[in-house]
């Protein structure tokens, strides 16, 4: 199955590429993902925003599909599933 | 209903503690138009209710504790307060901000707000519910830390929904920069503490069951399901409420906008790995300052063992946490938690505290403290041990920490020997966990601030710049942030302009400004005040208000002795940095600041030589000096 990642606001300027699609066994979840990004993409990610030793997003990073927010390594993604990355800002 | 005025309690009260009195008062209407409520309606009765240079602890001075009709639990942010004054620490406007159930709590007993002047014979406490104060001896509270005194509180006070406002021993210490705590949060910065404890008042408890009139509650309904759903899936709310402030740190320190080394540096390649750190140890859940804040960006933390041992508790603030990491070359996150614990529950502000320790430690390096006893303590960069030692001797002023006390600037002109090039403040106020290198119009933020180098107002400047948020503001004139260099400095006085007048309207309306973040903009912020008034009232106006409010205050500074040559920045904050990152990159130094403020001061209409407001300007804004 497909599934897009598509880089929002300053992340998409940042890497260049807005639009990502990713190729994922039938069944996937969000820790699959993962591990196609570290494989294919940390190299672009900055260290603040892609932790390579656990393969997952560090810091204020917001995944977003449809209205869902997808916060947890076990939930199962979808075929023709979107998926929004929004690096936000948060410090005060 | 007729002649209420919808949106307020209506009555505002008067504290005398000399007397050990209070008296209310009716909301002058006029006021509450052109000041509307929050900093707005306390800067006008600051500066028409308080003489020019008087001591802010003498008895006669003024505190002021104010709402906005905003501040409700129904509304985005509305669990918000603020405390103005003139600052013991810098002798500046002084205001500070603190997210609790204190301020709709305080309408609920019947007040807009509270002046609080004079000085109790003996330690006492305010007990306000519905309409009435009463005083209470408060001797048994008297150096006992801030959860000590809220507990022994809780147990005096009838049950029910009840908020406390208390200060710690740093208050009663007359540490400067003493701060006044509303359970874990704080309204930290520039000494609103060491106010109250000079006048003998420890705490201050609201209670009551009050409701305040909504002008068009119907209309205000239907507003806030359609915000509240919108914020459901804001990525912004999302990420303040799963990260919470800290979670910036390491993309800020990537970005060189991370003060590191006493600002020697702006990165320290350290923060990614220390988020981490707090994320799998000390971090236990989000948890909301007030009833009703679905962001819920707090966060419980805890250190469950070692040396560094600390409860759970509400706190690791991004701007707490960076000045006892990166300020301090720090990188013991326990030490940081529970450093900053302490400086929460002694009631001292965790900034000026962080960057005065920064301060010492390179006194110390240089050789400068000879004539001073460090009570034998190792002042090297990076000693996690003596950060909680030292936050308790400030809180005491025993030993060094006495010199501490008083903030950077006071110690440097103790030490002398030069040490005032690492005292790194403006008017006063020690700097805050973002760097003006990295995206410049925070340069004009922090030089302009009415209340110093703050962390509130003037950190949007970097969230447009570098993080390119608009908040709205675009419609308004704000340029685009995409089409914004970040390492520019021509353009930013401008837009720094506009930025003060849209952000600090959470103060004057009396919510909390991350909500601004998250997209409940100045149209939002008109639309839900004008159902709360009854009012109809533009984003324009709201703009003007809050123009008229900034320039009042700057008349207050202008009056206590302020000038143009106190809107200028450190000259190491200008300085392209010393290691890191960005050591080698011109562009991350500040070339000609002076060209900055006149672009800044011509905005304003602020005259470009002495930078006072001009007569047009006042006039223009109803304003008279
Ligand atoms: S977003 Fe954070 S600071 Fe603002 S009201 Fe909610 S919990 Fe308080």
């Amino acid at each position: 199955m497909r599934v897009s990642l598509i880089a929002m606001g300053l992340l998409a300027k940042e890497l260049g590429t807005p639009e990502y699609q990713m190729d994922l066994p039938e069944g996937a979840c969000l820790a699959d993902l993962y591990d196609r990004i570290d494989a294919e993409m940390a190299d672009r990610l900055p260290l603040s925003l892609w932790n390579r030793g656990e393969k997952r997003f560090r810091g204020a990073v917001v995944l977003i599909s449809g209205s869902k927010v997808i916060r947890n390594a076990d939930e199962r993604l979808f075929d023709g599933q979107e998926i929004k990355v929004f690096k936000v800002v948060v410090g005060g | 209903m007729g002649n209420a005025l919808m949106g307020y309690a209506g009555n505002y009260l008067s504290i005398n503690l000399s007397t050990l009195t209070g008296s209310s008062g009716s909301i002058d209407r006029d006021l509450a138009r052109n000041y509307i409520g929050g900093t707005g309606i306390a800067a006008r009765l600051l500066y028409d209710g308080q003489k020019a240079g008087l001591d802010p602890l003498s008895p006669e001075s003024m505190v002021i504790i104010a709402t906005g009709p905003l501040t409700l639990n129904s509304i985005p942010g509305g669990g918000s307060v603020e405390l103005c004054f003139k600052s013991p620490h810098t002798g500046a406007w002084s205001e500070a901000r603190a997210g609790s159930d204190f301020g709709p709590d305080l309408r609920r007993a019947g007040f807009d707000y509270l002046v609080i002047q004079g000085k109790a014979p003996r330690p006492v406490y305010a007990y306000i519910s519905d309409g009435r104060v009463e005083f209470r001896p408060a001797e048994h509270l008297a150096g006992k830390l801030v959860s000590e005194k809220m507990e022994l509180i809780r147990k005096e006070i009838p049950k029910g929904n009840s908020s406390i406002a208390c200060i710690g021993p740093a208050g009663e210490h007359g540490v400067t920069y003493a701060s006044v705590m509303f359970g874990d949060r704080a309204a930290g910065r520039t000494g609103a503490g060491t106010v109250l404890g000079s006048k003998n008042l420890l705490a201050i408890v609201v209670q009551g069951t009050g409701e305040v009139p909504i002008g068009r509650p119907e209309a205000l309904k239907g507003l806030l399901k359609g915000y509240f759903n919108e914020l459901r899936t804001n990525p912004v709310a999302i990420g303040f409420h799963d990260y919470g402030t800290i979670g910036d740190l390491g993309a800020n320190d990537e970005k060189g906008d991370w003060p590191t080394r006493n600002w020697q540096s702006n990165s320290w390649g350290k923060g990614a790995e220390l988020l981490d750190r707090f994320m799998k140890h000390n971090f236990i859940k989000p948890y909301p300052c007030y009833r009703g804040c679905t962001i819920s960006c707090g966060r419980k933390v805890r250190v469950s063992e070692g040396q560094y041992a600390t409860p759970e508790h509400g706190g690791a603030e991004y701007e707490s946490i960076s000045c006892f990491t990166a300020y301090v070359l720090n990188e013991n996150m326990d030490a940081a938690v529970h450093a900053t614990y302490l400086c929460n529950q002694y009631g001292i502000d965790s900034i000026s505290a962080g960057a005065s320790i920064a301060f010492l430690l390179e006194c110390a390096e240089a050789g400068l403290l000879q004539d001073f006893d460090t009570g034998g303590l190792d002042l090297s960069w990076g000693n996690a041990e003596i950060l909680p030692v030292l936050v308790r001797m400030i809180a005491n002023r025993e030993g060094i920490g006495a010199l501490l006390a008083d903030g950077v600037k006071k110690a440097a002109e103790r030490i002398g020997r030069g040490s005032e090039k690492f005292a790194i403040h403006v008017k006063g106020l020690e700097g805050p966990a973002h760097d003006p290198r990295s995206g410049k119009s925070l340069a004009v933020s922090y030089g302009t601030g009415n209340r110093g180098m703050c962390h509130i107002h003037p950190v949007e400047a970097m969230a447009w710049d570098a993080g390119k948020m608009d908040w709205g503001l675009c419609r308004y004139g704000l340029p685009d942030p995409y089409e914004v260099d970040r390492w520019a400095e021509s353009g930013k006085g401008a837009a720094v302009a506009l930025m003060q007048n849209g952000l600090n309207l959470p103060e004057i309306l009396g919510t909390c400004k991350f909500f601004m973040y998250a997209g409940v903009g100045v149209d939002k912020l008109a639309a839900m005040l004008s159902c709360v008034t009854d009012h109809d009232v533009s984003a324009e106006e709201l703009l003007e208000v809050s123009e008229r409010v900034i320039n009042l205050q700057r008349l207050f500074n202008v009056r206590e002795g302020f000038s143009k040559a106190d809107d200028m920045l450190p000259e190491r904050v200008c300085a392209v940095p010393a290691f890191g990152k960005y050591a080698h990159e011109p562009a991350c130094g500040i070339s000609d600041f002076p060209a900055m403020l006149q672009e800044y001061y011509e905005a304003r209409g602020w005259d470009p030589v002495t930078g006072i407001p001009s007569d047009a300007t006042l006039a223009r804004l109803g304003l008279k000096k």
